[in-house]
């Protein structure tokens, strides 16, 4: 086919010393011509000229795509010409590569553009690779800064933070900051919802008693960390570097503990190393991940859900009603035991908040 | 960039475009506006393509660009490359272990691709086995090209077993393990697409492992193998039939292990052995080049010399040898084909020299080196020059490069005998060590100008 074309396009090159051009429009009207060889380094010529035969003449021109302007087009012209020639080494070829892309970002994106919409796949990977190096290592407002981006998202959507371990400085200082944030707002919200605030303090302290209680009595629901245990929820515990005090790592625990049995239930019968695991991450994905903001660094008691919440009010009152009689020796005996846990937190709290809540059923 | 910017901005004025039919892009047309249009370029990249530059990040990078702007939120997650890494103080803090895995795997369910083109893991020590083994199932059911992984492990911890899954992989065509993983192949492998496949450091459960891995490869061209001494396993047999590429390396000191290679249309290998190492090459006779290097050279070598016979380029490294009898290897295989030979001796067995230059007659590129593992050492040698010149200093050897010259009088008998008889020599290239002072530098070179030579055209670089 092509010598088909070759013919055709003899007669009118006659002038040109046996040297076959191609044609090329771009989308503002310009037509230029260029040596054969280099123009059918790409792809999309290539199909053009063979494919539909186009091209040979300065009225049958192959019209380029609107993203590749004339600036663009001279500079993949030239990286054609000299890949087209087989003669250059592998060194040859990538010196030339990395004098080639030195050209700002503006350019660099343009030529990307360009270049992917006439199908040069090396060259898309060359100038992706030096975006890529650009945008590495550098700051979200100096990557906004060079780039032009517009700062669009709000306050919120910047403030899930970016949930990584924690080796990367630059993040963990952002995710400082954000926390920061976070809790300024989150001190506003407080102030509207007192009441829900409240009810949560009282939730954690009736969860150490019951921890206590728990512990004390070798448990008789039995719930001690299983190994199918949720991810999420022990995740939680390991981002909880606001109390480290170990009545709240106990309460997590407990938490956890029922959480497990709970959802142990339903996920038991999969194992995990079975087949259709990827179902599995999909039914662990939508416990874990009510919604894509499950990435805040938000506190446990927000994402207990309700359920649950009931389950542990009822566990509560039936320890309460068990243990209301005998609790001011029940207290000595725990306060005693000379743990690290903070006697006088439980004997305030837990005795107002407990007759508090049996009250409040 | 400015008149870039400007050039830019006027192509798209419609007015504009009756005035650069023939736009010549040298030409630079300034305006005298004082706008700058601050258009951002790369948020007018289609997704595809941004997506294509973010696989080239790790995935921490490509996650950070997610507060960029809103369109930049939801990227990330469309980019088919997974490339974590934990931080060295995982190590030692288990809690950081456990956030890390929990980390990946959150990667994973936000990660929105059916299908994956790399996804590369580079961490400390697994708490969790099941919890890996979770991220190999996603990763595979999700047609990964391109496995890596590498477990910076101590030995007192329990090597990672992969799950059978990956090697049942069917669109898996790069598979990299490092360090922390044991290969416990149990069943019948099948690796379809798989042409690359590095085995670092790791341990075998068996020699049967490794065999049924390589049986479940019909396509493998590239193997790289580093093999260190307590790895479980006594033979390495490379019976790939497919095999171009092939480098090993051994580190097993001194307990015996058996080489076999058994592989036709090889072309490249570069073996790197220890001592204790049998081999046992059945045909390796499409071999276009190969880089030995061996400790100490003995009789245990010559069938790998033997295999040699019909490569192009060989390079050859010893740091110590042994009397070796040849008179099985003689001279009935030629090295018709070689036409670059490296020698890098160590101590002593110049011997080869003669012996290579017997029998290579095609040669052309001739590069001696002095080896820096054995500076200063063997000094002297016995080394003297055949009655018979051999066949390739007649009529093709061009090139020959002397490194590492240190003024002593065997390497001095070498040039003069080269030069003397060379005939088509086009270049001696003299490179002498560093420390040796200028002054004597300066005698060296007056000596070796004075030698005759044979060539008309051989020009003598000193460096």
């Amino acid at each position: 086919m092509s010598e088909v074309n070759m013919a055709v396009i003899k007669p009118e090159i006659s002038s040109q010393m046996m040297k076959s051009y191609i044609w090329l429009q771009t989308a503002d009207g310009s037509i230029q011509q260029v040596e054969r060889e280099v123009a059918m380094f790409c792809p999309m010529i290539c199909h053009e000229v063979i494919q539909k035969g186009m091209g040979s003449s300065k009225n049958c021109a192959i019209s380029l795509p609107q993203r590749v302007n004339p600036a663009m087009l001279s500079l993949i012209i030239d990286y054609c010409q000299f890949h087209q020639v087989p003669g250059h080494s592998n060194k040859e070829r990538k010196s030339f590569d990395e004098k080639f892309i030195r050209m700002d970002t503006k350019r660099l994106c343009e030529l990307t553009s360009a270049a992917d919409s006439l199908q040069l796949k090396p060259l898309v990977d060359l100038t992706s690779r030096a975006l890529a190096r650009i945008i590495e290592g550098k700051s979200p407002e100096e990557i906004r800064e060079i780039f032009h981006l517009p700062d669009d998202l709000t306050e919120e959507e910047k403030l899930e933070p970016l949930k990584n371990t924690t080796d990367d400085p630059r993040i963990r200082l952002l995710n400082r900051l954000y926390a920061k944030k976070r809790k300024e707002l989150k001190e506003r919200q407080k102030i509207k919802n007192a009441e829900v605030e409240e009810e949560r303090v009282d939730d954690r302290s009736v969860d150490d008693l019951l921890s206590f209680i728990n512990g004390d009595n070798g448990d008789s629901k039995g719930i001690k960390t299983s190994k199918s245990k949720k991810k999420n929820r022990k995740r939680k515990d390991q981002q909880k570097s606001t109390s480290t005090n170990e009545t709240i790592k106990n309460h997590n625990k407990e938490l956890n503990g029922l959480n497990s049995v709970r959802c142990s239930a339903e996920v038991g019968q999969k194992s995990w190393a079975g087949v259709g695991a990827t179902s599995n991450l999909h039914d662990v994905e939508d416990d874990i991940f009510a919604s894509k903001n499950e990435l805040d660094d938000g506190d446990i008691d927000d994402e207990i859900d309700l359920a649950l919440k009931e389950k542990i009010d009822r566990e509560v009152e039936d320890f309460a009603r068990r243990l209301n009689s005998d609790w001011p020796e029940r207290m000595q005996e725990i306060l005693s035991f000379g743990h690290e846990r903070e006697p006088v937190h439980f004997s305030l709290n837990g005795n107002g908040s407990l007759r508090r809540y049996t009250n409040s059923e | 960039m400015f008149d870039a910017l400007f050039t830019h901005f006027l192509l798209l004025l419609p007015m504009a475009n009756s005035a650069i039919q023939e736009i010549n892009v040298s030409s630079k047309i300034r305006r005298s506006s004082d706008e700058e249009v601050r258009i951002d370029g790369i948020s007018r990249l289609p997704d595809v393509l941004i997506q294509h530059i973010l696989s080239f990040l790790s995935t921490k990078e490509a996650m950070a660009t997610s507060i960029l702007s809103k369109r930049w939120l939801p990227v990330w997650t469309s980019v088919p490359v997974i490339d974590l890494q934990d931080s060295p103080s995982c190590r030692t803090d288990s809690s950081l272990r456990l956030r890390f895995e929990h980390f990946v795997t959150r990667v994973l369910i936000l990660n929105k691709m059916a299908c994956l083109d790399k996804f590369c893991l580079k961490f400390n020590m697994v708490d969790r086995p099941s919890c890996v083994e979770t991220w190999f199932w996603d990763a595979v059911s999700r047609d990964v090209k391109e496995l890596d992984i590498t477990i910076h492990g101590t030995q007192s911890f329990p090597f990672l077993k992969l799950p059978f899954i990956v090697f049942t992989a069917k669109t898996m065509q790069v598979l990299k393990l490092s360090n922390g993983v044991e290969l416990h192949v149990t069943g019948t492998v099948s690796l379809p697409c798989l042409k690359v496949l590095h085995l670092v450091w790791i341990k075998y459960s068996s020699n049967e492992s490794v065999s049924r891995l390589f049986a479940g490869c019909h396509v493998l061209q590239e193997l790289v193998l580093r093999k260190y001494v307590s790895d479980n396993t006594s033979i390495s047999d490379v019976s790939i039939q497919t095999l171009k590429i092939l480098s090993i390396r051994f580190a097993t000191g001194r307990r015996k292990h058996q080489l076999k290679i058994n592989a036709p249309i090889l072309e490249y290998l570069n073996l790197e052995d220890n001592l204790g190492l049998e081999f046992d090459l059945e045909d390796v006779s499409s071999l276009v080049e190969a880089n030995v290097s061996v400790t100490w050279l003995e009789n245990r070598h010559i069938p790998l010399l033997k295999a040699l016979c019909n490569a192009k380029f060989v390079s050859l490294h010893w740091d110590w040898h042994s009397k070796m009898t040849w008179h099985n290897f003689r001279p009935h295989r030629l090295f018709r084909n070689l036409v670059r030979l490296e020698l890098s001796v160590g101590y002593g067995g110049w011997n080869m020299l003669s012996l290579f230059l017997e029998i290579s007659d095609n040669l052309q590129v001739l590069v001696l080196t002095k080896n820096d593992n054995c500076r200063g050492l063997g000094l002297e040698c016995r080394w003297k020059p055949q009655k018979n010149v051999p066949e390739c200093l007649l009529s093709s050897l061009e090139r020959v490069e002397f490194k590492g010259y240190e003024e002593v009088a065997y390497q001095l008998r070498m040039v003069k005998y080269i030069l003397k008889n060379a005939r088509v020599l086009k270049m001696m290239d003299i490179c002498t060590n560093g420390d040796l002072p200028l002054e004597s530098k300066v005698d060296v070179l007056k000596k070796l100008l004075m030698f005759t030579r044979c060539s008309n055209a051989c020009q003598l670089r000193f460096n």
